[in-house]
């Protein structure tokens, strides 16, 4: 018959429907056979569904999943918390990180280890260039002792590698001689990766690859902490379905956090 | 019209069941073990474990469809729990924030077993073959709704798209409020509704014998 009710009859079950809208589809299922058919078996299947038994584990999983975190405690995959940063910490590390890199870019010969991530620290690693393990072709291919080397094309996944290591050396003070330019360069960057984080999480973990489990990611939670939104990455993050997500989102609900404590600390 | 559809019509729409709001998070059965985890009670979290294994269970289990691998993937949502929840920031219940990391444990997996795909193709070829009810192992646990029937039931909620039955299995199953399921799958509530009324409607074309128009 026509203008059958169908697509509205899910709605219509759960009183989800305005006034209106129900009266029509109740008016409809008065002479339409079909769709009441389609009501009753909706309702029956909404029935089977209810009715599902409620199964329990077979075993208590306590034991086996606290022996697991154990277990993985020993590993200490994650770090606790990341530090807490007050302003002039950020500013330190950020100035260590710049200046990293303009030591990187200008006369380190070997390359940058990119694995090498946060965990390992790199103590006085301005001084211990030759003995980094090479590798980074990107920072390879992009070291040219001059200014051009400072355009942002050139300094984006560099600056992301030194961050990568820079927590590991942090050193905090002597660096606030740096251009503040370079400082707002950076942090656009960071801002059109968050743009594409949010715009498409899973697009965004593919592209990235497992290189979001390095610490340079963990510069970008910080950022996106400063900016207020680390808590809504770690969110859209937590809902996305890619194996990376659980990688990710754990650097973005620690800055988030770091952040709050440091609000209520007054800190901020 | 018949006196049977009359009466199907008196009964009348089911009125939504669960509207209520979220309670705060003092108000949350499990704010006192959560703040004692947090604080770094490994007893708390076991605690917690204890208290919420069957719920997280059920859900991986209606998820995947196969009771081994809901087995690890519970214990895994519970591990992932451990590691990111030190930082759930109790805005929402924490029952709302575990169905959240279960449920994407639950989507992990899923897509990384290919032979799940596999299981689901060769239901949807039984489906298109006209048959609906595959042979498989009975669980006694079925025995209130019929462990064919309930298998069947199974089988369906696999031939959804992994949002969908998602949605259908936190909604009908869990019984989470459009609010809560909107939270767990951060999605819009609008978004969640429409996912639990074309979910229904599949499996209503999926469980249901064909009839011919009356």
């Amino acid at each position: 018959m026509r203008g059958c009710v169908g697509e509205d009859l899910g709605a219509y079950l759960e009183g989800d429907l305005e006034v209106r809208e129900r009266a029509r589809v109740e008016a409809h299922l008065l002479d339409c056979g079909r769709c009441r058919n389609e009501l009753r078996d909706l309702r029956a299947t909404v029935a089977l569904l209810r009715r599902l038994p409620t199964p329990m584990p077979p075993r208590d999983l306590t034991p086996a999943v606290m022996a697991r975190i154990d277990a993985e405690g020993r590993r200490s995959r994650w770090p606790q918390a990341l530090p807490p940063l007050d302003g002039p910490a950020v500013l330190g590390l950020l100035a260590a990180g710049l200046a990293c890199l303009a030591l990187v870019g200008l006369w380190q010969p070997g390359g940058v280890d990119p694995a090498g991530s946060g965990s390992e620290p790199a103590p006085q690693r301005e001084a211990t260039g030759p003995q980094i393990a090479a590798g980074d072709d990107a920072i390879r291919r992009s070291r040219r002792p001059t200014v051009e080397a400072w355009s942002p094309a050139a300094r984006l996944p560099r600056l992301q590698r030194v961050a990568s290591f820079s927590s590991g050396v942090a050193p905090l003070s002597g660096f606030a001689e740096l251009p503040q330019a370079a400082t707002s360069q950076r942090e656009r960057e960071f801002d059109r990766q968050l743009e594409r984080l949010m715009g498409d999480p899973a697009a965004f973990l593919a592209r990235m690859g497992p290189d979001v489990r390095g610490e340079r990611f963990a510069r970008l939670a910080q950022h996106a902490a400063r900016r207020g939104a680390a808590g809504q990455v770690a969110n859209r993050l937590i809902a996305v379905s890619h194996p990376l997500a659980d990688d990710l989102a754990p650097r973005f609900l620690a800055a988030s956090l770091a952040a709050d404590l440091e609000r209520s600390a007054g800190l901020r | 019209m018949s006196a049977a559809d009359l009466q199907l019509l008196e009964r009348g729409a089911v009125v939504s069941r669960r509207t209520a709001e979220p309670q705060g998070f003092r108000a949350d059965p499990d704010a006192e073990l959560v703040e004692r985890w947090q604080a770094g009670d490994a007893a708390a979290f076991a605690q917690l474990v204890g208290r919420h294994q069957a719920r997280v269970y059920r859900l991986v289990l209606r998820m995947l469809g196969n009771a081994e691998e809901a087995e690890d993937v519970a214990q895994e949502a519970f591990l992932s729990l451990h590691r990111h929840g030190r930082r759930f920031r109790r805005e929402a219940r924490f029952s709302t924030f575990l169905y959240r990391v279960a449920t994407n444990a639950a989507l992990n997996r899923r897509r990384t077993l290919s032979r799940l795909r596999a299981r689901e193709e060769e239901f949807g070829r039984r489906q298109a073959a006209g048959d609906h009810l595959p042979a498989t192992p009975r669980d006694p646990e079925g025995a209130a709704l019929g462990a064919e029937v309930q298998e069947r039931v199974q089988q369906a909620l696999m031939g959804l798209s992994a949002d969908l039955r998602a949605a259908i299995v936190l909604y009908d199953i869990e019984g989470q409020s459009y609010r809560e399921i909107s939270r767990i799958l951060d999605i819009p509530e609008g978004t969640v509704k429409s996912r639990i009324h074309r979910a229904r409607g599949a499996l209503r074309t999926l469980l249901m014998p064909v009839e011919g128009e009356s």
